[in-house]
Formats: C-alpha cells, structure tokens, sequence
C-alpha cells in the first residue's frame, strides 16, 4: 500500500538576467527563488490497484514519483510505500520497487541488452531459474526475443522501451513506477506496451502509478486517476465519475464556407460568449450543454452554409482538459 | 552475502569491459597509442637535455632509467585514472544516477567495480611494456619490487578514486567540474612527478608536496617498482595512503550525503 499524507516539496532555482551584463553578473552573485513542485499532496493507493496521475507538464507527476520512489526528499510530509519510508533507502524496499522514466535509459547504452539483465539478475539476486522464466516470459510477451543480442543504442525507440520494461521487471516488483512510458513511441508501439501493461498487471497484480501525457494509457490503464496541478490534487477519484460529470456536455462540429469564416467567428462569439470554441481553417468545434446543442445547431444551418455537421460527446483528454484549466473542485 | 558481492563486482566489472571493447578504434589509440607517444616524447626531451649538458646522470637517474621511469608514470598514471572525467557527474547531470539509488546496492561499489574495469587494460600493458623492457635492457624491474609496486598502485588507485569521486560529486551543486577535474590532474601531474620526477625539484618545494596525497601517488609507486625503496619504506608509504584514504572516505561520505539531500533528479 502507498500513503502519502501533506507532502510538499519546493526546489531552489537560480535566474540569470539575459544577456552579457547578465552572465557577468551572475558569477558574483545569483538570484534565486523557490518552486512549489508538491503542494500538501495526500493520497492512498490500494494493493493492487493502479493510479493515473494525470497533470501538464511541471505540475509535480514526475516529482511525486521521484519521492516515492526514493529519488529525492521532501520538504516535508510523510510518505509510506509499502510500509517503508522510500528516501530512507532501504534494501528490503528497493528490491520490491520499480521505476521506469519514459525519457531516460536505464540500460547500457553500448550493450545489448542481456548483457544488463545479467547485471540486474545480480543487482536484485535473482535465482537462476526466476531469471531465465522472467526472461522468457517477458520477451515472448513483448515480443522483443529476437533483439536481446543487439547493442540498446542500435534498437528503434518502440524496442529499447520494451527492453526498458524488461528491465524493470525481471524481479517481479510490487511497485512500479511508470512515468511517461510510452512518450515519443508510435501508435502501434504506444498499443503493445498498454496491452502488455495490462496483461501484466492482470497476471502478477503490483500497484502501479502511471504518468502519461497520452490520455489512451490513462483511460485503457487506470480506473482511478488523480489530477495534478500547479503541484495540488485538484481530483481524485474514479475515471467514469470525472467524465460523467462532464456528459452534460456535447460538442458540435462542422465545417463552413471559407467565406464564411469571419462572420461565423463574431457569430459564435456573440451568441456563445461563455462556450468553448475551436477553430481550424474552416473546420469550427463548440462545446455547449446537451439541452442547448438542438437550438444552437438549428441557428446555424439558418445563417450559415453548413457541412458535414456531427454531434459528439467530450472525449476524455478533453474533459480532463477542462478539469485542468477550470480548476474544478 | 560474499558470495553475491563477488558475483555483482563481476557483472558490473564485465559490463564495462564490455562497453570498453565495444568502440575498437577508441580502444586502441587509447590503450597503446597514448603510451607511446608519452614515452617517445619524454625520452627524446631528456635526451636533448642530457646532451646539451654533457653529463650521463641527473639526480642519480641514467637516460635509459627515463623510459622506465615515464613508462611506469605513464601506466600508473593511466591505471589509476580510470574512467574519463564525468564518471559520476554525467550522472548526475543527465539523471542515470536515478537507476543507481533506485537500485538495492551501493552505487559506490558499482561504481569502483567498473572503475576497475578501466584500470585493468592499463595494468595488464604495465606488465606487458615491463616485461618488454626487462627483455631489452635486462636490468629493469624485478619480480618482488613489481609485486609491492603493484600493491601500492591498489592502494594509490583507491585512494585516487574517493579523492575524484569527490570532485565529480559536486556535480551536485555545480553546473560543470570539468574544470576541477582538470585542475586535480595537473595537480598530479606535477605534484606527482608524473611531469618531472621530484627529486629535481626544489627541496623546500619537494618537501611540501610529501604532506599533500599526490608524490604517494605516482612517485612513491614508481620508485617502489624501481627497486628504489626499502621495505620499511613501502610499508610506510602505504600506510601514509591508508591515512588519505580515510580522509577521502570521509570527504566522500559527508559530500554524497549532503549533496543526494539537494539532487532534483534532473527535472521538476
């Protein structure tokens, strides 16, 4: 079990004035302030279960998962993963943990992978025969057992991420920690690794935290997810609750004349001053409430030449979104 | 426990061989190419000088002693360097030291494992160019000056890395060591007689340099593989290491303590 309760943690950074006079500056004397990454974050996550922490970039995912993971301290709060407090690195708890950082490699860059498997078996004393049965297990799962002899830095990005995987649980760990796994992949890359996720998490059961900017990881991953922003949980909760709060909206889309566009632009603006509003060329997208969608698409096809018109529901990264921007509490 | 300490310092040991022997080209003009020239170089420039002042000893060391002498600055030098400089603070800096506290071990103990890693290419051409040498002019180094020498250099080489690992532990705190690093070899350089040995230096200056860790270094060990030095002395040098080693261990502790306190882990 993870038990985070009013954690925060700030970082020192130092500000240079631009230009010469600037930097001349700086090496007598530096101005610094300080960044509120964690702000009294409290959360609870269950044997088992698996968490998305969803948040822009800077909002404290990635700090969060630093410290649980033992990577830094806090400033203050008290944190608890598994019983063990992370940055008092314990063996016992580091044995049983396990970290992915979508953007940094853990493998040898030179070597192929085995090669650091074989160090890890050490690292994490692994028996010959778990060794070998995670090896295999793994690799035909992922798919990757043709590429083990291959040097990591001659891999395409979707293979050096599943032999990253590998890597991080060969020792069969109760925590994982997954920041960003999937970032820069492609589709078909980016759907093997969920697929394999799922399935592992299916068959060993570990509690996982998930970060991702790919709203498809969190929403095919996690039941639960937990929105970060400017370092506070501003939600906490099931997925569905979220988006179902968000169901009484609807958005209609279509597209207008190219002539068209200045005078739909001040139309839309006029008439639905609150309502979110996209445009792109002339393809145009309003967010509206269900019992205003009939009326508002009626209006349009009376003043305007309207095609290929649909009405959709939010979708989630976009209800996610908006949770983000408005601050919903 | 033993048994899985052996077995990690292997992996970790063989893992930077490999990576080591993974780039040839980097491998050979580093292994055998800089040895050469550093050697070739400082014999003709002693030559030149020992012609020009007509004399066939200076400060009780022959012209031929001069390639010894270079060849085991040079190869002591190079073994107890190890990795280049940013072994510790690229770490750091690019966030791999992450990996290394999330594992269940002591990153100082990988690190010296794959430390060693490098220092063993260069300890096996010591004995290769040593043995050369004795081949050619027979009176070279023998056998038991070469076993205490090549005990003093572990002594030496591990104090070198906790004195190193410091400097590249404050990484921590600044944006670039390379400048440090830089200066702690030219420290070496010439307070180690690596340059020019000490006993052409001036005494007061000779004498100063003997209460800071580098003559212990590279001369003293050079001297002990010369058949220089007597027992005692050998006895004594090493234990004067075994003092800065401890001083260093300490330096080390106190810097990797304070330093993980304010590590971001690259990135907010």
């Amino acid at each position: 079990m993870i038990k985070v309760e009013n954690l925060c943690k700030s970082f020192k950074i130092y500000q240079k004035p631009p230009g010469l006079k600037g930097s001349l500056k700086a090496l007598f004397k530096r101005d610094y302030f300080y960044k509120n990454a964690l702000d009294n974050v409290s959360l609870q996550v269950e044997p088992g279960e698996i968490l998305g922490l969803v948040g822009a970039n800077g909002a404290g995912k990635t700090t969060l998962v630093k410290i649980l993971s033992g990577i830094i301290y806090p400033t203050s709060g008290e944190v608890s993963v598994l019983g063990y407090n992370p940055w008092k690195r314990d063996n016992r708890y580091r044995k049983q943990l396990s970290l992915i950082m979508g953007q940094k490699a853990q493998l040898w860059w030179d070597l192929p992978a085995f090669d650091s498997f074989l160090l890890l078996k050490e690292i994490y004393q692994i028996s010959d025969k778990n060794f070998y049965k995670n090896i295999d297990y793994l690799s035909n799962s992922l798919n990757i057992s043709h590429q083990m002899k291959t040097p990591v830095r001659k891999l395409s990005l979707g293979e050096r991420m599943k032999v990253e995987l590998m890597a991080t649980l060969l020792h069969d760990p109760k925590v994982i920690f997954l920041d960003e796994p999937t970032i820069g992949l492609d589709l078909m890359s980016q759907r093997a690794v969920r697929s394999f996720l799922a399935q592992y998490r299916k068959e060993k059961n570990p509690i996982i935290i998930l970060t991702s900017h790919y709203m498809q990881d969190i929403e095919e991953l996690c039941r639960r997810i937990a929105l970060i922003k400017n370092g506070s949980i501003i939600y906490d909760g099931p997925i569905d609750k979220i988006h179902k709060d968000y169901s009484q909206f609807q958005s209609i889309n279509f597209e207008v004349l190219d002539s068209d566009i200045g005078r739909i632009q001040n139309f839309l603006i006029q008439k639905f001053p609150e309502n979110e509003k996209e445009f792109i060329d002339n393809k145009i997208k309003l967010r509206l409430k269900k019992e205003l969608v009939g009326e508002a698409t009626k209006e349009l096809l009376e003043h305007f030449s309207i095609d290929n018109l649909s009405i959709n529901q939010i979708d989630i990264s976009k209800v996610i979104e908006n949770y983000l921007q408005h601050d919903q509490t | 426990m033993i048994k899985h300490n052996i077995n990690l310092f292997n992996q970790s040991f063989l893992v930077e061989l490999r990576k080591l022997l993974a780039y040839r080209w980097e491998f050979w003009t580093g292994f055998l190419g800089q040895t050469f020239i550093f050697v070739g170089i400082s014999y003709f420039l002693w030559k030149s000088i020992f012609l020009s002042n007509g004399v066939t000893e200076m400060h009780g060391i022959a012209l031929t002693d001069f390639i010894l002498y270079y060849l085991t600055a040079h190869l002591i030098f190079k073994t107890m360097l190890g990795p280049n400089i940013g072994f510790i603070s690229h770490d750091i800096y690019y966030g791999t030291l992450n990996k290394f506290i999330v594992y269940p071990v002591s990153f100082q103990f990988i690190k010296i494992a794959s430390y060693l890693a490098h220092s063993f290419f260069y300890y096996a051409q010591l004995i290769i160019l040593i043995s050369l040498h004795k081949l050619l002019f027979g009176n070279s180094v023998d056998l038991i000056s070469f076993s205490l020498g090549s005990l003093t250099l572990i002594t030496a080489s591990y104090c070198y890395f906790l004195i190193s690992a410091s400097i590249e532990l404050i990484a921590f705190w600044a944006e670039n060591i390379w400048s440090l690093a830089i200066l702690l070899r030219s420290f070496i350089h010439i307070g180690g007689g690596y340059l020019i040995p000490l006993s052409f230096y001036p005494e007061k200056i000779s004498h100063f340099l003997y209460y800071t860790p580098f003559p212990y270094l590279i001369y003293e060990p050079i001297q002990i593989f010369r058949g220089q030095t007597s027992l005692e002395h050998f006895f004594l040098i090493n234990a004067i290491l075994l003092g800065w080693i401890f001083i260093a261990y300490i330096v080390f502790r106190l810097v990797w303590y304070r330093g993980n306190r304010q590590f971001t882990g690259v990135g907010i």
